[in-house]
């Protein structure tokens, strides 16, 4: 059975979303160029503070725990404490649980998030200010961009009433990809009646909206996408109205066929 | 991908090390001293690291081409003394992609070069910029021009004659020529790309 190894081929991937997020795990967002390792250092309520990871640890500053993590790309990493960003947990189910750091180091970059500790100088690089390690880390910034921008659509939201949800751009070319050609020609109407409440698509905005009816607001329950036929948690807690912002149409066809379970 | 595919048939290992290697090929092939060796090496790595891939959730060919060029850079690239990296061939023919030098920016994004190539040099630019004084640094930067563009027009140390130049060339020289020493040639190529982007650029 012959590969296509075509390496210009679009790539198809799976995602396997996590059963639960705890701090200490290590999680792989797949992106286009190099996945994205982050690990969750705090949880409150529906927010996770992650610390990004990088591999290139030749370039470690001051702010880098250097760790030992199995990994196929590389066994060292660095934990970039100064590159610690707040998301909203939501996004974390387009990521994949990889494994956890080690115990000692997770205490190390704990203590350094929150309280401001130092990292020991033997565990981390030199130097910060100087053009090579600030070059570095814009190139960092500019890399888990797609964190930050997912906490500014959560709390650039004007409306409160809604829970944002974001879709990291790996996400939502997935669910492009996945969509039914047929489907697509059917749907023109931007409005769903489904069992949990209705969905609706904004033109302008490119936002998706999710009502939930009586039987399903404020319950605890999980929003479910069929994605690849199989069920793909997108959100898990209490059940409020929910804001996709950035999307397109496609991903609203494919969004029709959400599920809510209740728990 | 499925990376699976890949374990289970003989075939589609061979395709995937022969790609590799035409990817990689001619920045880590000075390594070894036949292609085939190379993809010995490159099919070994495959191997080692078959658990932890087989259980990666999503492996995209770039994420394989990066694992295969941190492998060979861990595994073969010594930390102290710095091997070439071939730069000298695209370097010379490629004239309508000069941009006249490599910023540091460039060069961390380069996922050809191994790590410990670019933190030495790094070491060695800002080394220099410390320790020489401007009109130092100016002269380096009119040397290095020569080096590079032959048939251009050198644009530093333009008021000075002929002779001022080649004086304080020879003056400067022995404070540089022990580090200059410590690079092969190809490595000095890399270094003064990134000299004459990083130091050069600026005082034009």
């Amino acid at each position: 059975m012959f590969l296509n190894i075509d390496t210009k081929e679009k790539e198809e991937f799976i995602l396997y979303p996590p059963e639960n997020i705890e701090e200490g795990d290590v999680f792989e967002f797949p992106l286009e160029n190099l996945p994205l390792l982050v690990v969750i250092v705090n949880i409150e309520g529906s927010y996770a503070e992650v610390v990004p990871m990088s591999f290139q640890w030749e370039l470690a500053t001051r702010y880098d725990l250097i760790v030992d993590f199995e990994h196929y790309l590389r066994d060292k990493w660095i934990v970039e404490v100064d590159m610690t960003t707040t998301v909203p947990l939501s996004i974390l189910f387009q990521a994949q649980k990889i494994g956890k750091l080690k115990e000692e180091d997770f205490n190390i970059v704990k203590d350094a998030v929150l309280e401001g500790v130092p990292l020991p100088r033997e565990r981390s690089g030199r130097g910060y200010e100087d053009e090579i390690h600030s070059k570095f880390k814009d190139i960092e910034a500019e890399r888990i961009s797609f964190l930050v921008n997912s906490l500014l659509e959560d709390i650039s939201s004007e409306d409160e009433s809604f829970r944002v949800i974001s879709f990291t751009p790996s996400f939502k070319e997935a669910l492009e990809e996945d969509i039914n050609q047929a489907l697509a020609a059917s749907g023109s109407s931007t409005v769903q009646d489904t069992e949990f409440g209705k969905i609706l698509f904004n033109e302008e905005e490119k936002s998706i909206y999710l009502y939930f009816n009586e039987k399903f607001l404020k319950k605890n329950g999980t929003i479910y996408v069929n994605l690849k036929s199989q069920k793909f948690p997108i959100y898990k807690g209490t059940l409020e109205d929910i804001k996709i912002p950035n999307v397109t149409k496609e991903i609203f066809e494919v969004m029709k066929k959400a599920e809510v379970v209740l728990e | 991908m499925e990376i699976r595919k890949i374990y289970d048939s003989k075939e589609d290992f061979e395709k995937v090390v022969s790609k590799l290697e035409s990817i990689i090929g001619d920045k880590f092939g000075y390594l070894f001293e036949s292609k085939d060796d190379l993809k010995s090496e490159i099919a070994l790595i495959l191997l080692e690291k078959k658990e932890k891939l087989l259980k990666a959730p999503n492996l995209r060919f770039g994420y394989l081409v990066a694992t295969v060029k941190n492998a060979l850079q861990d595994k073969f690239v010594k930390k102290k003394r710095l091997l070439y990296c071939s730069f000298s061939d695209s370097f010379e023919s490629d004239k309508e992609n000069d941009d006249k030098g490599y910023s540091f920016e460039e060069l961390i994004k380069d996922e050809s070069i191994p790590e410990v190539v670019k933190v030495l040099v790094f070491d060695y630019v800002k080394f220099l910029k410390e320790r020489l004084k401007d009109s130092e640094l100016e002269v380096l930067c009119y040397r290095f021009w020569n080096e590079i563009y032959k048939r251009e027009e050198n644009p530093f140390l333009k008021d000075k004659s002929e002779n001022a130049k080649h004086k304080a060339w020879s003056r400067l020289r022995p404070k540089i020529s022990e580090l200059l020493s410590d690079f092969s040639e190809e490595e000095l190529i890399l270094f003064i790309r990134v000299f004459m982007s990083e130091v050069c650029q600026r005082n034009r």
